[in-house]
């Protein structure tokens, strides 16, 4: 025999059970953090850029969260895992691994030219082909760690270069990249810096300040025949550490980047470059590299100004199939 | 009644449970998607082989639902799998690099890494050995030195510091028998091959520094011949070529040490004074040379020699005492010899050039132009006589010889004058 008291309390236990979907509760965002992931509701302001600055201090991380996730764009009270580990070390994947194309241009010119120069016109328009074709500019510290396996680069990743001293890529080719917020690599002789016709440090560490890398470009140091060896060694090892002195002088900043004067490097030059602290050295070996590419044999394709857009592009590879299942 | 109430115990029950279990878990307000949404992801991944994402999307679901048992056992499931997929293929690639197939060697690693992203031997391998895989290498031998490596394999002994600076290894120690050293590939730009220079000037430097200078200049010239005006060579050269000098000018052998000073480069610091101060020596010894000849002259009283040696002395060294003490000597007896002989004329332009208190230079002096003046006399009065006879030639010739012994005589050159005058009158005239 059911009592009328038991009734009621049942009635109670079920109005309870009950009670989150009758009465109204406004939602709160969701924030779980842990050392592998974030997940957040996404707010109105949110973007899938905010989240990576918020969450992982780079918003051009954004790829990452996209990427597993499966999304473009961000809604609000979409809810999103931010992976905090790299997922894909090295890009690699079933069917292959990711490459990383380095462009160099020898010089950019305001009027089209009939030399290997790129006409500062055509620079544009290769830009707005990385631009609108998903291809993303990378410092030379996140090749690095990219090529060390610390961290992931986004697939379509590019990486464009400088070998000058002339005033051009201060006048032409830094503002141009500025206003695309993309980044780039100059490589330098120090010992040029200031000297008629070159750029300033004035200048460069505007450009450094600007996003854009400084490396040492090397010089051909053909041992004297009349010199014994231990003095070349000497003068040898003074072209890697003098301009490191400068750097540190002029740019605050020390300098861990290389290009081959003659676009080959040999061992003993790695050999020294490896002693001094350089973290990569740039050949003019066309080509992409990927993460387990020699850092200090990384391939650089130059980009001529006869090049046309078809021409161009067969220098961005970004992955090379391979059966890795 | 008892199934009455079992219906109504059952809804109750369903509509607690309802209300519970809601389709999204509701934790102090906070929405959290449920953790199927997650393992289906998971599971995805796992059937796609996509190891790494479905090993952080399990890791997701553990973390949305701590009790979820299936998510755990995933996890380690997938660790224990990848683990041991990653082990074997490292064997397996492992296998390829030993057997030289370094294209099937990494394709292995790769897929390692695939599995297991921080598999230290696969990423070395990868990053490493793979570079190097075709790197020359050396295995030391009993007996090896890095000369001795550098000779047989470079066939430069010159290249032994750069065997040991590529592998890191101090160029001064002793190598450990069965070491691997690399061996690096060096640009030919770089390093030109090298010829025994740098042997040859060890050896130079060490012949000098035991003053061992022919051997030094000898060492010096074959790096010469190997490479003309190499500057250590050059200085060295210089240095042995000094110092030998120097050792000659000691020894007064002034000429050789000369010679030496002439093989030394212009801008050798001192060469210039060393052949100054050799070439005073080398006049003093002439000099002396020269005295040593006036004196055997002057012993056998043949003045006119010791004249002519002391006046050669004289035109370098003005004030050398004993040559002009010779000279003296040697004019004075000469002069007086002349004034015996009657040559007083001669006499007297030898005695003028020495000091009139030189003996009795003076008094002999004043005699001898006394005489001349006499003499002088006699030749007037002997061309007026011809003068008058009407011999005009002859008197000029007597007058003019007046004044060759007397150059101030009174009427001697008027008479000369005027006689020629008349001489060109009359030959006019005729």
């Amino acid at each position: 025999m059911l009592r009328i008291s038991n009734l009621i309390l049942l009635w109670i236990m079920m109005v309870a059970g009950c009670s989150g979907h009758f009465l109204p509760h406004p939602p709160v965002p969701l924030k779980i953090e842990t050392q592998r992931f974030v997940m957040v509701t996404a707010g109105p302001q949110d973007t899938l850029a905010s989240l990576a600055r918020t969450y992982l201090n780079n918003e051009q991380k954004a790829w990452q969260i996209a990427a597993y996730n499966k999304i473009n764009t961000l809604t609000p009270g979409q809810q999103v895992v931010i992976p905090r580990v790299p997922l894909k070390y090295g890009g690699i994947e079933q069917n292959g691994f990711q490459t990383v194309p380095v462009l160099l241009y020898t010089e950019i010119t305001p009027q089209p030219s009939k030399s290997k120069a790129t006409y500062a016109k055509d620079f544009d328009r290769q830009l707005q082909y990385l631009d609108d074709n998903g291809f993303v500019t990378a410092s030379l510290g996140e090749f690095g760690d990219f090529l060390s396996l610390a961290d992931q680069l986004p697939p379509k990743t590019v990486i464009i270069s400088f070998d000058t001293t002339r005033p051009w890529v201060y006048g032409i080719a830094f503002p141009m990249l500025k206003l695309r917020g993309m980044k780039a690599a100059i490589f330098i002789r120090s010992n040029e810096v200031g000297s008629q016709g070159r750029l300033s440090w004035a200048q460069l560490a505007e450009m450094a300040a600007g996003g854009f890398d400084i490396g040492l470009l090397g010089e051909t140091i053909l041992p004297p025949a009349n010199q014994d060896l231990k003095q070349y060694f000497d003068l040898f090892e003074k072209k890697f550490t003098t301009p490191q002195k400068a750097f540190m002088t002029h740019l605050k900043q020390p300098c861990r980047y290389f290009a081959y004067a003659g676009g080959v490097g040999d061992d003993l030059t790695i050999a020294m470059l490896k002693k001094h602290g350089y973290r990569m050295a740039f050949t003019r070996k066309r080509g992409s590299s990927p993460f387990f590419t020699d850092s200090y044999k990384i391939k650089r394709s130059l980009i001529y100004g006869n090049f046309d857009m078809a021409q161009f592009r067969q220098n961005l590879t970004t992955f090379r199939s391979a059966e890795l299942r | 009644m008892k199934s009455v109430s079992i219906y109504i115990a059952g809804l109750v029950l369903t509509a607690a449970l309802y209300g519970c279990a809601a389709t999204w878990q509701k934790t102090q307000g906070v929405v959290v998607p449920p953790a199927d949404i997650y393992s289906e992801k998971a599971r995805n991944f796992e059937d796609r082989g996509e190891m790494q994402l479905a090993l952080f999307t399990w890791h997701i679901v553990a973390q949305l639902e701590p009790d979820n048992t299936v998510a755990t056992k995933s996890i380690r499931r997938i660790k224990q799998t990848t683990a041991k997929a990653a082990q074997d293929y490292f064997q397996r690639g492992l296998k390829y690099y030993q057997t030289g197939d370094y294209k099937k060697a990494l394709r292995e690693f790769l897929i390692t890494l695939r599995y297991k992203p921080d598999h230290r031997q696969a990423r070395h391998y990868l990053k490493t050995r793979l570079q190097y895989a075709e790197h020359a290498t050396y295995q030391v031998q009993p007996g090896d030195s890095f000369t001795r490596i550098a000779a047989k394999i470079f066939k430069d002994t010159g290249k032994a510091y750069i065997i040991a600076y590529y592998n890191g290894l101090d160029p001064k120690k002793p190598l450990l028998i069965g070491q691997t050293l690399w061996l690096p590939a060096i640009d030919p730009n770089y390093l030109q091959p090298r010829s025994n220079v740098s042997i040859l000037l060890e050896k130079a430097q060490s012949a000098y520094a035991k003053k061992r200078y022919d051997e030094t200049v000898s060492l010096t010239r074959k790096i010469h011949d190997e490479v003309p005006d190499h500057p250590k060579a050059r200085l060295l050269a210089d240095a042995a070529h000094f110092d030998m000098g120097m050792d000659l000018l000691k020894q007064k052998a002034y000429m050789a040490a000369v010679e030496q000073f002439k093989q030394v480069s212009p801008n050798f610091k001192g060469r210039n004074q060393a052949i100054a101060r050799a070439r005073t020596h080398i006049k003093q010894l002439a000099t002396e040379k020269k005295l040593i000849q006036a004196q055997v002259h002057l012993r056998n009283n043949d003045w006119q020699r010791v004249i002519s040696v002391t006046e050669e002395i004289l035109e370098h060294d003005p004030n050398n005492a004993q040559a002009k003490m010779l000279f003296s000597n040697a004019s004075y007896n000469l002069g007086k010899l002349l004034l015996d002989r009657g040559a007083v004329s001669q006499a007297v332009d030898l005695l003028d050039r020495i000091d009139p208190s030189y003996e009795d230079t003076g008094q002999m002096l004043s005699m001898a132009r006394a005489r001349m003046k006499s003499q002088a006399e006699t030749h007037y009065r002997n061309g007026v006589k011809h003068f008058i006879n009407e011999d005009l030639e002859l008197a000029i010739k007597e007058w003019k010889r007046a004044l060759e012994l007397n150059p101030e005589h009174p009427k001697a050159r008027q008479d000369i004058e005027n006689a020629e005058h008349l001489l060109d009158k009359l030959k006019a005239f005729e």
